[in-house]
Protein backbone atom coordinates (compact mmCIF):
# COMPACT_ATOMS: atom_id res chain seq x y z
CA UNK A 1 0.00 0.00 0.00
CA UNK A 2 1.69 3.38 -1.00
CA UNK A 3 1.45 6.75 1.16
CA UNK A 4 -1.05 8.16 -1.27
CA UNK A 5 -3.40 5.16 -0.98
CA UNK A 6 -3.29 5.52 3.36
CA UNK A 7 -4.24 9.02 2.92
CA UNK A 8 -7.09 7.92 1.28
CA UNK A 9 -8.04 5.72 3.33
CA UNK A 10 -7.56 7.44 6.22
CA UNK A 11 -10.13 10.05 4.94
CA UNK A 12 -12.67 7.30 4.48
CA UNK A 13 -12.03 6.47 8.21
CA UNK A 14 -12.47 9.90 9.43
CA UNK A 15 -16.31 10.10 7.19
CA UNK A 16 -17.27 6.86 9.42
CA UNK A 17 -16.47 8.10 12.61
CA UNK A 18 -17.74 11.41 11.93
CA UNK A 19 -21.03 10.12 10.29
CA UNK A 20 -19.73 12.58 7.26
CA UNK A 21 -18.44 12.65 3.38
CA UNK A 22 -14.95 11.93 3.26
CA UNK A 23 -12.69 15.26 4.21
CA UNK A 24 -9.98 16.25 1.92
CA UNK A 25 -6.86 14.97 2.93
CA UNK A 26 -3.49 15.83 2.22
CA UNK A 27 -0.12 14.96 4.13
CA UNK A 28 -0.17 18.20 6.22
CA UNK A 29 -4.00 18.38 7.53
CA UNK A 30 -4.01 17.73 10.94
CA UNK A 31 -6.63 15.48 12.23
CA UNK A 32 -7.12 17.57 15.29
CA UNK A 33 -7.06 21.28 14.34
CA UNK A 34 -8.39 20.72 10.71
CA UNK A 35 -10.83 17.72 10.69
CA UNK A 36 -11.46 18.30 14.85
CA UNK A 37 -11.29 14.58 15.87
CA UNK A 38 -10.97 14.37 19.59
CA UNK A 39 -9.22 11.89 21.52
CA UNK A 40 -11.86 9.10 21.27
CA UNK A 41 -11.96 9.81 17.58
CA UNK A 42 -8.17 9.40 17.18
CA UNK A 43 -8.66 5.70 19.56
CA UNK A 44 -11.15 4.97 16.93
CA UNK A 45 -8.99 5.56 13.85
CA UNK A 46 -6.13 3.63 16.09
CA UNK A 47 -8.48 0.46 16.63
CA UNK A 48 -9.38 0.58 12.67
CA UNK A 49 -5.48 0.89 11.90
CA UNK A 50 -4.76 -2.50 14.33
CA UNK A 51 -8.11 -4.41 12.93
CA UNK A 52 -7.11 -3.71 9.39
CA UNK A 53 -3.82 -3.90 9.07
CA UNK A 54 -3.20 -6.64 12.49
CA UNK A 55 -0.57 -3.56 13.29
CA UNK A 56 0.62 -2.40 17.20
CA UNK A 57 -0.08 0.72 17.65
CA UNK A 58 0.45 2.12 21.79
CA UNK A 59 -2.16 4.09 23.38
CA UNK A 60 -1.01 7.98 22.33
CA UNK A 61 1.03 6.86 19.61
CA UNK A 62 -1.08 8.70 17.05
CA UNK A 63 -0.89 11.73 18.97
CA UNK A 64 2.92 12.28 18.97
CA UNK A 65 2.46 14.09 15.25
CA UNK A 66 -1.39 14.53 14.35
CA UNK A 67 -0.53 15.68 10.63
CA UNK A 68 -2.53 12.74 8.16
CA UNK A 69 1.15 12.25 6.88
CA UNK A 70 2.71 11.54 9.66
CA UNK A 71 -0.02 9.20 10.65
CA UNK A 72 0.63 7.67 7.40
CA UNK A 73 4.14 7.49 7.57
CA UNK A 74 3.52 5.42 10.94
CA UNK A 75 1.20 2.85 9.64
CA UNK A 76 3.57 2.28 6.62
CA UNK A 77 6.59 1.92 8.94
CA UNK A 78 4.38 -0.99 10.96
CA UNK A 79 3.00 -2.88 7.18
CA UNK B 1 -16.31 -7.07 72.42
CA UNK B 2 -15.40 -8.35 69.08
CA UNK B 3 -13.72 -4.93 67.70
CA UNK B 4 -11.74 -4.87 70.71
CA UNK B 5 -10.59 -8.40 69.82
CA UNK B 6 -9.73 -7.32 66.53
CA UNK B 7 -8.50 -4.25 67.78
CA UNK B 8 -5.66 -6.42 69.31
CA UNK B 9 -4.89 -8.76 66.95
CA UNK B 10 -4.19 -5.70 64.65
CA UNK B 11 -1.78 -4.50 67.49
CA UNK B 12 -0.28 -7.61 67.67
CA UNK B 13 0.43 -7.66 64.17
CA UNK B 14 1.45 -4.11 64.03
CA UNK B 15 4.10 -5.02 66.42
CA UNK B 16 5.60 -8.18 65.32
CA UNK B 17 5.86 -6.30 61.67
CA UNK B 18 7.43 -2.91 62.78
CA UNK B 19 9.15 -3.80 66.10
CA UNK B 20 11.83 -6.12 64.65
CA UNK B 21 13.18 -3.84 61.83
CA UNK B 22 12.59 -0.85 64.57
CA UNK B 23 14.93 -2.82 66.70
CA UNK B 24 17.72 -3.50 64.07
CA UNK B 25 17.94 -0.31 62.96
CA UNK B 26 18.43 0.93 66.53
CA UNK B 27 20.85 -1.78 67.31
CA UNK B 28 22.76 -1.19 64.27
CA UNK B 29 23.21 2.63 64.42
CA UNK B 30 24.18 1.97 68.28
CA UNK B 31 26.99 0.03 67.23
CA UNK B 32 28.09 2.71 64.56
CA UNK B 33 31.14 4.89 65.68
CA UNK B 34 30.07 8.25 64.64
CA UNK B 35 29.00 11.26 66.61
CA UNK B 36 25.88 11.78 67.91
CA UNK B 37 24.92 14.41 65.70
CA UNK B 38 25.72 12.43 62.76
CA UNK B 39 23.27 10.52 63.18
CA UNK B 40 20.76 12.86 61.94
CA UNK B 41 22.45 12.76 58.49
CA UNK B 42 22.28 8.99 58.64
CA UNK B 43 18.65 9.18 59.28
CA UNK B 44 17.68 8.97 55.77
CA UNK B 45 19.57 5.38 55.07
CA UNK B 46 18.17 3.91 58.80
CA UNK B 47 14.48 4.81 57.18
CA UNK B 48 15.39 3.00 54.23
CA UNK B 49 17.02 0.00 55.94
CA UNK B 50 13.78 0.58 58.44
CA UNK B 51 11.38 -0.25 55.40
CA UNK B 52 13.56 -2.83 53.77
CA UNK B 53 13.44 -5.03 56.94
CA UNK B 54 9.65 -4.30 57.02
CA UNK B 55 9.09 -5.62 53.79
CA UNK B 56 10.96 -8.55 54.83
CA UNK B 57 8.93 -9.01 57.69
CA UNK B 58 5.92 -8.60 55.47
CA UNK B 59 6.54 -11.30 53.14
CA UNK B 60 7.63 -13.91 55.87
CA UNK B 61 4.42 -13.09 57.51
CA UNK B 62 2.39 -13.07 54.58
CA UNK B 63 3.59 -16.36 53.31
CA UNK B 64 2.28 -17.83 56.76
CA UNK B 65 -0.99 -17.07 55.83
CA UNK B 66 -3.69 -19.29 54.62
CA UNK B 67 -3.62 -18.19 50.56
CA UNK B 68 -6.53 -16.42 49.26
CA UNK B 69 -8.86 -18.54 47.20
CA UNK B 70 -11.86 -16.75 44.72
CA UNK B 71 -15.41 -17.41 45.50
CA UNK B 72 -17.88 -16.34 47.53
CA UNK B 73 -17.94 -16.89 51.64
CA UNK B 74 -20.42 -16.19 54.41
CA UNK B 75 -18.39 -13.45 56.56
CA UNK B 76 -17.81 -13.94 59.12
CA UNK B 77 -17.59 -17.21 60.13
CA UNK B 78 -15.88 -19.08 57.06
CA UNK B 79 -12.09 -19.45 57.20
CA UNK B 80 -11.49 -17.67 53.72
CA UNK B 81 -12.89 -14.62 55.65
CA UNK B 82 -10.49 -14.84 58.49
CA UNK B 83 -7.78 -15.30 56.06
CA UNK B 84 -9.31 -12.79 54.32
CA UNK B 85 -8.88 -10.57 57.60
CA UNK B 86 -5.24 -11.32 58.05
CA UNK B 87 -4.21 -10.69 54.60
CA UNK B 88 -5.86 -7.18 55.02
CA UNK B 89 -4.76 -6.51 58.01
CA UNK B 90 -1.25 -6.87 56.67
CA UNK B 91 -2.16 -4.80 53.50
CA UNK B 92 -3.12 -2.30 56.09
CA UNK B 93 -0.15 -1.88 58.07
CA UNK B 94 2.31 -1.95 54.77
CA UNK B 95 0.03 0.82 53.83
CA UNK B 96 0.79 2.95 56.59
CA UNK B 97 1.54 6.41 55.03
CA UNK B 98 4.38 7.05 57.29
CA UNK B 99 6.50 4.14 55.24
CA UNK B 100 4.37 3.53 52.56
CA UNK B 101 4.72 7.29 51.31
CA UNK B 102 8.57 6.08 51.10
CA UNK B 103 7.92 2.52 49.66
CA UNK B 104 5.87 4.31 46.57
CA UNK B 105 8.51 6.87 45.74
CA UNK B 106 10.87 3.90 44.79
CA UNK B 107 10.06 1.53 41.35
CA UNK B 108 12.11 -1.14 43.87
CA UNK B 109 10.90 -0.75 46.87
CA UNK B 110 7.38 -0.26 45.28
CA UNK B 111 8.20 -3.56 43.48
CA UNK B 112 9.40 -5.28 47.17
CA UNK B 113 5.80 -4.13 48.00
CA UNK B 114 3.36 -5.64 45.96
CA UNK B 115 5.87 -8.83 45.94
CA UNK B 116 5.46 -9.30 49.65
CA UNK B 117 2.25 -9.08 50.02
CA UNK B 118 1.56 -11.28 47.04
CA UNK B 119 0.54 -9.62 44.46
CA UNK B 120 2.08 -10.63 40.84
CA UNK B 121 3.57 -7.60 39.41
CA UNK B 122 5.97 -6.99 36.83
CA UNK B 123 9.22 -4.79 38.30
CA UNK B 124 8.73 -1.92 35.39
CA UNK B 125 5.15 -0.55 35.81
CA UNK B 126 4.11 2.77 37.07
CA UNK B 127 2.20 3.93 39.68
CA UNK B 128 1.53 7.16 41.62
CA UNK B 129 2.17 7.31 44.91
CA UNK B 130 -0.98 7.30 46.53
CA UNK B 131 -2.69 4.38 44.86
CA UNK B 132 -4.63 1.64 46.60
CA UNK B 133 -4.46 -2.07 46.35
CA UNK B 134 -6.57 -3.60 49.20
CA UNK B 135 -5.68 -7.28 48.44
CA UNK B 136 -2.67 -7.05 47.15
CA UNK B 137 -2.25 -11.41 47.00
CA UNK B 138 -5.25 -11.06 44.12
CA UNK B 139 -4.17 -8.57 42.30
CA UNK B 140 -1.86 -8.92 38.93
CA UNK B 141 0.04 -5.80 37.37
CA UNK B 142 1.64 -6.44 34.07
CA UNK B 143 4.83 -5.19 32.50
CA UNK B 144 4.51 -1.18 31.14
CA UNK B 145 1.42 -0.73 33.09
CA UNK B 146 0.55 2.29 34.24
CA UNK B 147 -1.53 2.87 37.69
CA UNK B 148 -2.41 6.78 37.95
CA UNK B 149 -3.19 8.77 41.49
CA UNK B 150 -6.16 7.79 43.34
CA UNK B 151 -6.53 4.15 41.29
CA UNK B 152 -8.49 1.70 43.52
CA UNK B 153 -7.59 -1.97 42.86
CA UNK B 154 -10.23 -3.94 45.19
CA UNK B 155 -10.01 -7.75 45.11
CA UNK B 156 -12.98 -8.34 47.85
CA UNK B 157 -16.51 -6.89 48.22
CA UNK B 158 -18.72 -7.69 51.18
CA UNK B 159 -22.58 -7.90 50.34
CA UNK B 160 -25.08 -9.33 52.61
CA UNK B 161 -23.24 -11.07 54.80
CA UNK B 162 -20.79 -12.47 52.14
CA UNK B 163 -17.02 -12.35 50.86
CA UNK B 164 -16.66 -12.08 47.83
CA UNK B 165 -12.86 -12.45 46.59
CA UNK B 166 -11.88 -12.56 43.36
CA UNK B 167 -8.69 -12.08 41.13
CA UNK B 168 -8.03 -7.93 39.39
CA UNK B 169 -5.75 -8.04 36.55
CA UNK B 170 -3.95 -4.84 34.38
CA UNK B 171 -2.48 -6.41 31.19
CA UNK B 172 0.71 -5.38 29.66
CA UNK B 173 1.04 -1.89 28.89
CA UNK B 174 -2.18 -1.16 30.21
CA UNK B 175 -3.13 2.90 31.23
CA UNK B 176 -5.12 3.63 33.87
CA UNK B 177 -5.68 7.34 34.63
CA UNK B 178 -6.75 9.10 37.75
CA UNK B 179 -9.20 7.36 40.13
CA UNK B 180 -9.74 4.53 38.29
CA UNK B 181 -11.59 1.66 40.37
CA UNK B 182 -11.50 -1.88 39.80
CA UNK B 183 -13.67 -3.94 41.20
CA UNK B 184 -12.96 -7.96 42.30
CA UNK B 185 -13.08 -9.88 38.92
CA UNK B 186 -12.07 -6.98 37.21
CA UNK B 187 -9.58 -7.56 34.44
CA UNK B 188 -8.18 -4.57 31.98
CA UNK B 189 -6.43 -6.31 28.77
CA UNK B 190 -3.28 -5.27 27.18
CA UNK B 191 -2.37 -1.73 26.22
CA UNK B 192 -5.96 -0.30 26.80
CA UNK B 193 -6.41 3.39 28.28
CA UNK B 194 -9.17 3.63 30.88
CA UNK B 195 -9.88 7.10 31.42
CA UNK B 196 -10.06 8.84 34.85
CA UNK B 197 -12.79 7.98 36.95
CA UNK B 198 -13.96 4.90 35.46
CA UNK B 199 -14.94 2.45 37.81
CA UNK B 200 -15.22 -1.34 36.51
CA UNK B 201 -17.59 -3.09 39.03
CA UNK B 202 -17.67 -6.98 39.61
CA UNK B 203 -16.05 -9.67 36.75
CA UNK B 204 -16.33 -6.29 34.23
CA UNK B 205 -13.16 -6.29 31.89
CA UNK B 206 -12.07 -4.49 28.72
CA UNK B 207 -10.05 -5.95 25.80
CA UNK B 208 -6.93 -5.58 24.80
CA UNK B 209 -5.96 -2.51 22.84
CA UNK B 210 -9.78 -0.73 23.84
CA UNK B 211 -10.44 2.48 25.21
CA UNK B 212 -12.60 3.65 27.63
CA UNK B 213 -13.31 7.31 28.32
CA UNK B 214 -13.61 9.45 31.30
CA UNK B 215 -16.34 8.61 34.07
CA UNK B 216 -17.74 5.54 32.62
CA UNK B 217 -19.20 2.96 34.74
CA UNK B 218 -19.16 -0.65 33.84
CA UNK B 219 -21.51 -2.63 35.65
CA UNK B 220 -21.24 -6.41 36.97
CA UNK B 221 -19.89 -8.64 33.55
CA UNK B 222 -20.19 -6.08 31.03
CA UNK B 223 -17.15 -6.88 28.38
CA UNK B 224 -15.15 -4.43 26.64
CA UNK B 225 -14.15 -6.43 23.71
CA UNK B 226 -10.73 -5.63 21.92
CA UNK B 227 -10.17 -2.58 20.16
CA UNK B 228 -13.55 -1.39 21.18
CA UNK B 229 -14.12 2.41 22.11
CA UNK B 230 -16.48 3.41 24.82
CA UNK B 231 -16.81 7.32 24.93
CA UNK B 232 -17.35 9.34 27.73
CA UNK B 233 -19.26 9.13 31.29
CA UNK B 234 -21.28 5.96 29.02
CA UNK B 235 -22.72 3.21 31.08
CA UNK B 236 -22.84 -0.20 30.31
CA UNK B 237 -25.26 -2.27 32.41
CA UNK B 238 -25.01 -5.93 33.60
CA UNK B 239 -23.65 -8.51 31.12
CA UNK B 240 -23.71 -6.19 28.45
CA UNK B 241 -21.28 -7.05 25.58
CA UNK B 242 -19.72 -4.34 23.36
CA UNK B 243 -17.60 -6.22 20.33
CA UNK B 244 -14.29 -6.37 19.40
CA UNK B 245 -13.49 -2.75 17.14
CA UNK B 246 -17.55 -1.68 18.34
CA UNK B 247 -18.53 1.86 19.64
CA UNK B 248 -20.57 3.29 22.32
CA UNK B 249 -20.72 6.75 21.86
CA UNK B 250 -20.04 9.30 24.71
CA UNK B 251 -23.22 9.62 27.45
CA UNK B 252 -24.78 6.50 26.62
CA UNK B 253 -26.84 3.93 28.17
CA UNK B 254 -26.33 0.76 27.18
CA UNK B 255 -29.56 -1.89 28.06
CA UNK B 256 -28.97 -5.07 30.47
CA UNK B 257 -27.63 -7.44 28.81
CA UNK B 258 -27.19 -5.69 25.18
CA UNK B 259 -24.64 -7.12 22.28
CA UNK B 260 -22.87 -5.02 20.29
CA UNK B 261 -21.82 -6.62 17.66
CA UNK B 262 -17.64 -6.46 16.49
CA UNK B 263 -17.42 -3.52 14.19
CA UNK B 264 -21.01 -2.32 15.53
CA UNK B 265 -22.20 1.21 16.94
CA UNK B 266 -24.49 1.77 19.92
CA UNK B 267 -26.79 4.15 19.30
CA UNK B 268 -26.62 2.38 15.48
CA UNK B 269 -26.23 5.04 12.98
CA UNK B 270 -29.96 5.39 10.68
Amino acid sequence: MTREELLQLLAAWVGDITDAAPPPITPETDLVRDLGLDSLALAELAAKARMRFKVRIRPGELAADLRAGAVADLLLSRL
Amino acid sequence: MRILGLDLAFMILFWILVGPPLAAVGWLAGRLPVPTWAHLGLAPLYALLFVVLLLAMAGIVRTALPALKPGSYPFPGHRQSGAWLAHFALMRVMSFPLWSRLVFAFSSLRWLWFRSLGARAAFDMRTAVDITVTDPSLVEVGQGSMLSAGTFLAGHFIENDHLLLAPVRVGKGAQLHGQVTLAPGAEVGEDAVVGPGTTLLPSASIGCDAHVGLGCLLHNGARVGDNAVVGHQAVLEADVVVGAGAVVQAGARVPRGTVIPDGGRFPPRE
